[in-house]
């Protein structure tokens, strides 16, 4: 069957093979614009003469050991850390996997690589690299096999618990390897700085509307798509913003049917970003002037109640100033606060609609007193991200509910779990028949009557 | 009385192919398209409650997989109930897109229903997987809001956005329930049912099953009375005479309310609450009522007594006039 064979999405299908197929996208190291391509492959290159030079040196060290006294005795020396290890950082959808890839291709080389798709400590990173590159391995004598290039993908996905020891062991990899290693990354984490202070960083810039529009052209010229207007093509990749993955995706998405290109489709294909809840939070604080509109803009966002209202509360204190209006506010937020958990001890969702209120339009409207501080205000992001957590008999009523209807938890809370609480109190043979289906006990009937 | 008789309709009814998907029409198209050359992106469906998301992710799976559908073997859904941490996806779900899918099977399907709610270490462990596993391995990341995912995830899937359902196709899943049901709906009670439900074709399916459990014969006002909602009119000219001072007539006019309507006072608090909104008071007055009523439905939903409360919530809203 011919029809079952799998098509690769467009992504993968067109990932480079080579760095001649690819857009290379600008970059700067401390400062200083760099190109990408060169800079890598003078780093691997460099770095195999160097290694090379280390050992031989290090050979004599051993050598003279051997016959020297105790006294005598000389340290092996090491190659720095810059030349043996470099991070590429930058958006997603820009070539940063793509181009270790291609050069290792380019070069002849292999590639050996781990990411957060890993569990990275201690013990299982040693395990996947060490032992695969150290030197010396009786493998390399064996069949005189290709060099590699170790590739520490998404070092940012390193996760502190479950990758207890991750980011010793990569320092200490990266003191005594045998090959050249290049990490990469979207951005700087807390935690990682002791492995950031030390090796070259390499800003990788997302790729500009002219590089993305002639990849874009080359993937729909191979596919024999031809009714994609130029004008299109351009607001697929300006909505973008240089993701480049982003844009082959999209692509691909309205590129083919009878209708295409369906324009309400294309208007429709966006993704988030954190520039958003940014604006909307500055819509809040600066234009809203009624409860209506402060209600509208929560209800039009596309953001969580539960995420909106710590943005508010983070960045409450730098939109006013007045202390009478903080008062206020910083009152209607409690309230507000105090709402949410009477809702989430009872599992009374009734009372949204006022928690809305009171920590949108109840916060930006108790701005009083004109303010005489102007100009652009610095968003900050929430410290916190707690996502509701449920006791235990509302957990053990869920997952019953769950295991006959898959229903997401919100909804459940939100509609279902109502309609349940009206059809169980409409009669008693609908209650125990309800009961009696999902397996209830008498904690979790209790939460199914309503009054 | 068989276990089929006891699903609620939401669940009896959900669409089985894409064919029987009646919204979203510009979406459905790409995934037909998806499924007619066996190609696809990974996905994001986003959007907000009952707009037919999950139902869409299985249905396409269906359709993909001829209505052979495997759990486990070439499909497989997760949600929010099932354990989805970091381990999981970096043990379970990564050996489930690595393995090969069976034969004749262009690839496998992973579907993450509300994907907003997973850690972002867990989506991070997500990166690679999409991308070495592809060729095995298809993912449908389900979720309500778009900006919980990480921008990397985002960048690997297409984003198609479900908006709340339109009155028209509302009005048409009723109607076909209704006469499998063998249940009259007259056209006050379809658009009552289109109104109370704004947008929510589940909420709306759900109103139409209460409503069944009361009566055969469906109108506005069983529908109204289910749903606990009264006309804007009559709680403006409540809330007027109220703040005209007049206590004991506005009294007279909720308990009349309460007669005419057969309400609870949960629900006379909530329709007064979506006339607070419009009203010619200060925006300030409109915090502060909210704040009452906030107060006030909290009481009731502590199993207060009725008729005080809401006395007492009148009488306060004749004071914040003064
Ligand atoms: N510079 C580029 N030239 C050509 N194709 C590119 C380029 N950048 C991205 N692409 C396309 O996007 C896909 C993904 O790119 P890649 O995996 O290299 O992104 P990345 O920078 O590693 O992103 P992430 O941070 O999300 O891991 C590639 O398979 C290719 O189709
Ligand atoms: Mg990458």
């Amino acid at each position: 069957m011919a029809e079952t064979k799998a098509k690769l999405p467009w992504i993968e299908k067109y990932r480079p093979k080579s760095l001649k197929d690819m857009a290379i996208p600008s970059a700067k190291s401390s400062g200083h614009k760099v190109n990408l391509a060169e800079e890598l492959t003078n780093f691997v290159r460099n770095f195999f003469i160097e290694i090379k030079k280390i050992n031989e040196i290090n050979k004599e060290i051993r050598n003279h050991n051997r016959n020297a006294t105790e006294k005598d005795q000389k340290e092996e020396i090491r190659l720095s850390f810059e030349k043996s290890a470099i991070l590429l950082e930058g958006k997603p959808g820009i070539g940063k996997t793509s181009i270790v890839y291609a050069l290792a291709n380019d070069l002849n080389m292999d590639v050996i690589e781990t990411n957060a798709s890993d569990t990275r400590t201690r013990d299982a990173l040693e395990r996947k690299l060490n032992e695969t590159t150290k030197s010396r391995g009786i493998m390399d004598f064996a069949k005189e096999s290709r060099q590699k290039l170790i590739l520490i993908d998404e070092v940012d996905g390193i996760y502190g618990t479950k990758d207890r020891g991750a980011v010793p062991t990569i320092l200490n990899l990266i003191e005594t390897t045998q090959f050249p290693i290049i990490l990469c990354s979207n951005e700087f984490k807390q935690g990682l700085q002791s492995l950031y202070q030390k090796i070259k960083k390499v800003e990788v810039q997302p790729l500009s509307k002219l590089e993305a529009i002639k990849i874009a052209s080359r993937v729909l010229k191979n596919e024999k798509i031809s009714g994609i207007s130029s004008g299109e093509i351009e607001a697929i990749v300006e909505k973008n913003g240089g993701d480049l993955r982003a844009v082959i995706n999209d692509l691909q998405a309205i590129a083919k049917g009878s209708d295409f290109p369906d324009v309400v489709l294309l208007n429709n294909l966006h993704r988030d970003s954190i520039e958003e809840i940014f604006s909307l939070i500055r819509e809040l604080f600066q234009d809203v002037k009624t409860l209506k509109e402060a209600r509208n803009l929560t209800d039009r966002s596309d953001v969580d109640y539960n995420f909106l209202y710590k943005w508010v509360s983070e960045n409450l204190p730098s939109f006013m100033h007045v202390n009478s209006d903080l008062a206020n506010a910083w009152e209607n937020l409690s309230l507000a606060d105090e709402i949410f958990g009477r809702i989430r001890k009872n599992m009374y969702w009734g009372l949204l609609p006022y928690f809305y209120d009171l920590f949108a339009g109840g916060v930006t409207l108790s701005k009083k007193e004109s303010d005489s501080r102007k100009g652009f205000v610095r968003i900050k992001n929430p410290q916190y991200f707690s996502s509701t957590t449920l006791n235990s008999a509302e957990k053990s009523l869920l997952e019953k509910i769950n295991r006959k209807y898959n229903i997401p938890q919100d909804e459940l809370m939100q509609d279902f779990l109502p309609f349940l609480q009206v059809l169980s109190s409409s009669s008693r043979k609908h209650q125990k028949i309800i009961s009696d289906w999902f397996e209830l006990d008498t904690k979790e009937k209790k939460m199914l009557k309503s009054d | 009385m068989s276990i089929v008789d006891r699903r609620p309709w939401v669940e009896k009814y959900r669409p089985r192919t894409l064919d029987d998907v009646v919204n979203q029409k510009g979406i459905i198209k790409r995934l037909k398209q998806f499924v007619k050359d066996t190609s696809m992106p990974h996905l994001i469906f986003a959007g907000p409650a009952g707009t037919g998301k999950t139902t869409s992710a299985l249905a396409m799976v269906r359709d993909i997989f001829k209505k052979e559908m495997l759990p486990n073997v070439n499909y497989l859904e997760l949600n929010a109930s099932d354990a989805r941490g970091i381990d999981v996806i970096r043990t379970y779900i990564k050996d489930f897109a690595k393995a090969r899918p069976p034969v004749n099977t262009p690839f496998k399907i992973l579907i993450l229903d509300e994907a907003d709610n997973m850690t972002a270490p867990a989506q991070q462990a997500l990166r690679r997987t999409m991308e070495k596993y592809t060729k095995n391995c298809r993912m449908i990341l389900i979720c309500n809001y778009s900006n919980k995912l990480i921008p990397p995830i985002q960048s690997r899937c297409v984003v198609f956005r479900f908006s709340s359902l339109n009155n028209d196709d509302i009005k048409e899943r009723i109607k076909l329930i209704a006469s499998n049901e063998q249940i009259k709906v007259n056209p006050g009670g379809l658009g009552a049912l289109v109104d109370v439900s704004r947008g929510d074709c589940r909420r709306a399916i759900n109103y139409l099953q209460s409503c069944a459990t009361i009566s055969k014969e469906i109108d506005q006002d069983i529908v109204l009375c289910i749903a606990g909602e009264v006309p804007p009119d009559k709680i403006k000219e409540m809330l007027t005479i109220a703040f005209e001072g007049q206590l004991s007539f506005a009294i007279k006019l909720l308990n009349d309310l309460i007669r005419n309507y057969g309400l609870s006072g949960r629900n006379i608090i909530k329709n007064i609450h979506r006339e607070v909104y419009d009203m010619a008071i200060s925006e300030d007055m409109k915090i502060e009522l909210s704040k009452i009523l906030a107060e006030f439905e909290y009481r009731l939903s502590q199993g207060a007594t009725e008729e005080i409360q809401l006395q007492a919530l009148l009488a306060k809203i004749v004071l914040l006039k003064g």
